[in-house]
């Protein structure tokens, strides 16, 4: 009977499951720890919201699941307190330190049945932080010698959104302690272990979003795709002179992933570059303010693979998002003077796009943009050779300063080629 | 890892980046990351990267600018290794 109202009530779910906690779920290690559960285990999660049960009910939908839940969530309302019932959901008073549901618990495990227990006793709207975990679990696992399988989940409910799960492989706590009643010290031991076990698996979560996000092919990367093939031919029909110092053509066809670097003359330096690397990908490292308060243009300009940078502070995910781009065979584009320069001079560089380079261990292709005399003119630029990274040194901040300054003086050397 | 196992690792790293050995009493938990460490905005960055690789740890905009003294850095990473 109780496992035709557990069906029940996970049936009534499905329908939401599918509009508000649509999932992508990860593993650590696929073969060992699958969606599907064998015998008995208790399951550890973190935990953002009040659906993270019903959620994770639909990531182990072979097993039925009874979950610890604090007797104040069952008294919020009548439709709760019965949907958790019909759940099999373990009541917990925190308050009266009633530990009837360690015994109901261990009845649970010991039929080889799973168990879900949220250790951090709290709900925590910060999906960033992970709270301390209460060690009750960790004599449950032991007395029934169950092991635990370790869950993160972002919380990323929502319409048109999706949570990410991650599965970790199974802790057997058996194998760390010989007893089943440890002591103080071997509890938090234990507890750390878990602990650490969750939180790695939240940095595993984090990457593989990032992996995702890579990967899919969206309209955004569709339209930058199109416009960047379209400003190829764009600008070999329009003219654009360009001049070779100690390189030839065929760096236009280089495949490696090199940082540019270039003077900034005005707004259509950008373009001028990618029509130039039309066959590569590019982005382009631009100024946070011209993505402020235009919705439509921040669109197209991250199609275009414009990154945002807030040049007045420690823009640190600008940072990580340039090394992403690196690390998947783009090209990026730097104007390392900071701004653009109206006048007909070369201002000192910034030491980020070096320390990038350095960090990504990549090249870095000096350009040299002229500035338009008449609208009439054909633009020219001067392309440089590499200007190398070594890649088994590590860079100190005086070499990062040496560097930029010797980049400074290459790209004011193609000046000369073409400034008289 | 205790905090001062964190400190001392973080000094290494600084000094890496720097180039040169430094003396690790001059810095305590309580030091000012912006004012006391004699490091310009790139090198912030640099210890930043650096301090993520080497403690496994996934740090954010929203993170960093809570960061006032070496203690905020050495607790968060605490609570998140």
């Amino acid at each position: 009977m109780s496992n035709l109202l557990y069906f029940l009530t996970t049936f009534s779910a499905v329908i939401p499951n599918l509009i508000y906690f649509t999932r992508r779920t990860y593993y650590e290690n696929k073969k060992s720890q699958g969606r599907f559960i064998k015998g008995r285990a208790i399951i550890i999660s973190n935990h953002i919201s009040i659906i993270d049960y019903m959620m994770l009910i639909f990531v182990f939908f072979t097993r039925k699941i009874r979950c610890l839940v604090a007797s104040v969530v069952f008294k919020k309302n009548k439709m709760l307190n019965l949907l958790l019932k019909m759940c099999g959901a373990i009541k917990v008073e925190r308050e009266s330190y009633d530990l009837s549901f360690i015994q109901k618990s261990i009845d649970t495990l010991n039929k080889n049945k799973v168990l879900l227990i949220f250790p951090e006793a709290r709900l925590d709207k910060d999906k960033s932080k992970i709270r301390n975990f209460t060690t009750s679990y960790i004599l449950l696992a032991l007395k029934t010698k169950s092991p635990i399988i370790p869950v993160y989940n972002d919380g990323n409910y929502g319409f048109n959104k999706r949570v990410h799960c991650m599965i970790g492989e199974k802790i057997y706590l058996d194998k760390y302690i010989d007893n089943d009643n440890p002591t103080k010290e071997e509890l938090e031991y234990l507890n750390k272990i878990v602990m650490s076990k969750i939180k790695e698996l939240k940095n595993k979560t984090i990457k593989n979003i990032e992996e995702d996000k890579e990967k899919r092919y969206t309209f955004k990367k569709f339209l930058g795709d199109f416009g960047r093939i379209n400003l190829g031919w764009l600008i070999r029909l329009k003219g654009i002179k360009v001049h070779y110092k100690n390189v030839d053509k065929s760096i236009l066809k280089c495949k490696k992933p090199f940082i540019i670097c270039a003077n900034h003359t005005g707004f259509s330096d950008p373009p001028i570059l990618m029509g130039l690397f039309y066959k590569r990908r590019m982005n382009i490292l631009a100024a946070d303010i011209i993505f402020k308060d235009h919705k439509v243009r921040s669109y197209f300009l991250e199609a275009a693979g414009c990154i945002s940078i807030n040049r007045e502070s420690l823009d640190f995910n600008a940072i990580k998002q340039s090394l992403n781009a690196l690390n998947h065979n783009r090209i990026l584009t730097i104007f390392p003077e900071g701004r653009i320069e109206t006048e007909d001079k070369m201002n000192s560089l910034k030491g980020g796009a070096v320390l990038l380079a350095t960090l990504a261990k990549v090249d870095i292709l000096p350009i040299f943009i002229k500035r338009k005399e008449n609208k009439k003119d054909k633009v020219e630029i001067v392309i440089g050779p590499f200007v190398e990274i070594d890649k088994n040194k590590v860079y100190s901040l005086k070499d990062v300063d040496e560097l930029t300054l010797s980049l400074f003086n290459e790209i004011k050397s193609l000046r000369e080629e073409v400034v008289k | 890892m205790k905090k001062e196992e964190i400190l001392n690792k973080i000094i290494d790293i600084y000094e890496n980046i720097i180039g040169e050995e430094v003396d690790k009493s001059i810095f305590t938990l309580e030091s000012n990351i912006k004012n006391d460490l004699g490091i310009n905005s790139v090198g912030l960055l640099y210890l930043i990267v650096d301090i993520e690789k080497e403690f496994d740890v996934v740090l954010h905009n929203q993170s960093i600018e809570k960061f006032v003294t070496l203690n905020d850095v050495v607790t968060y990473i605490e609570q998140n290794i």
